[in-house]
């Protein structure tokens, strides 16, 4: 018989969809002892505006509810994982300023939860919740069930961002040429083009010219847009 | 869980999971130290933790580590797969390969709590 460990470890061998991933956490998040699991990703780019992506077998209306709202603006877990990957336990204390948020999330069957982000070399930032209806998380629980926890968090932001940032990844990543990329780690520490030219001992006009294919690469408007989107790619590491 | 002929422990991850790990040591690659400091230089640090268990046969897991500078501040990040006298099975029973045993290992020790601590510990060995 599979575990669900080994469930989730079958993903990185086997073509998943996205709905096959998170049924996977569903069973892996119901054998931890939770019936609710949410997942939000969130891609690095466009910058103005980052792709997000959620996932939950939250009841239907809660998810309305909290999307009319527009709860996960001022949801302070969601706040909680954006500055630190350590876990939060639900609790009235956390969400002390959105009052309204945790009385309604109550009403509706998630009255325990625990959530932890992570984030990858990349900048895709991920959010595991898990909650359920009745029993209090435990310090005993937490410290025979936290790793796994947080282990299904990692395994789940794997599968997930695999999926999705693959196709932003290839657009970019394997097309840049060394020189492109040595131009670009120039530009980022504002170098101008004829700055560069001396730097490397080419001409004004050649630098341009790998810019000018960057910029068509990594599908951006210009230097600047290309600059960014190369660093958040962790192509100029 | 049991030390094996070859010197490996042989468990599941869902055993390793269930197992009481603690932290043995940790410190800062030497090469840190030499480099000269300049103004404006971005701060470079790097290390080695070391993690086991605290039941007999001693499972030992080890990895590199490095600080990542982010726009929104740092973070400790894993370097390369972890060192260990850990084989993990399958489902089925059967050894994975041991590089696919290191990288699942990898995704366990980046599950555990030592980016909450390791700031402490370094601060702690070389005040």
């Amino acid at each position: 018989m599979n575990t669900w460990q080994g469930d989730l470890l079958g993903m990185a061998d086997t073509a998943c969809t996205v709905g096959e991933v998170f049924e996977k956490i569903t069973h892996a998040s119901l054998a931890l002892g939770f019936e609710f699991c949410a997942y939000g990703l969130r891609l690095p780019t466009p910058i103005s505006n980052p792709r997000t992506m959620m996932l939950s077998n939250y009841p239907l209306a809660w998810q309305t509810r909290y999307a009319s709202q527009g709860y996960l603006a001022v949801d302070p877990t969601v706040a909680h994982g954006r500055h630190s990957q350590s876990p939060l336990v639900w609790s009235q204390v956390a969400f002390a300023a959105t009052p309204e948020l945790w009385d309604e999330s109550q009403s509706f069957g998630l009255r325990y939860g625990w959530a932890q982000s992570s984030l990858d070399a990349v900048g895709v930032g991920g959010m595991l919740s898990l909650a359920r209806s009745s029993d209090a998380l435990s310090e005993s629980e937490l410290a025979t069930q936290e790793v796994k926890m947080r282990w299904l968090v990692n395994i789940s932001h794997l599968a997930l961002s695999r999926l999705f940032v693959s196709e932003l990844v290839k657009e970019s990543q394997p097309d840049l040429t060394s020189r492109e990329i040595e131009v670009l780690k120039w530009t980022a520490d504002g170098k101008s083009s004829s700055e560069i030219a001396d730097l490397l001992s080419i001409s004004e006009n050649t630098v341009n010219f790998h810019i000018k294919n960057s910029v068509a690469k990594l599908r951006t408007a210009n230097r600047t847009a290309a600059v960014v989107r190369a660093a958040m790619l962790g192509l100029l590491n | 869980m049991h030390l094996s002929p070859d010197g490996l422990i042989r468990l599941t991850v869902d055993q390793l999971l269930s197992t009481p790990l603690e932290h043995l040591v940790s410190g800062v690659d030497p090469e840190a130290h030499v480099v000269p400091a300049a103004c404006g230089t971005q701060t470079s640090l790097s290390g080695y933790t070391e993690w086991i268990s605290t039941r007999d046969p001693t499972i030992s897991i080890g990895w590199d580590w490095r600080l990542q500078t982010l726009a929104c501040g740092v973070r400790w990040v894993r370097v390369g797969l972890p060192r260990s006298n850990l084989m993990l099975t399958q489902d089925t029973g059967a050894d994975s390969s041991w590089h696919g045993n290191l990288e699942i290992l990898g995704t366990i020790v980046d599950a555990l709590a030592w980016r909450e601590i390791l700031p402490q510990v370094v601060a702690a060995r070389y005040a």
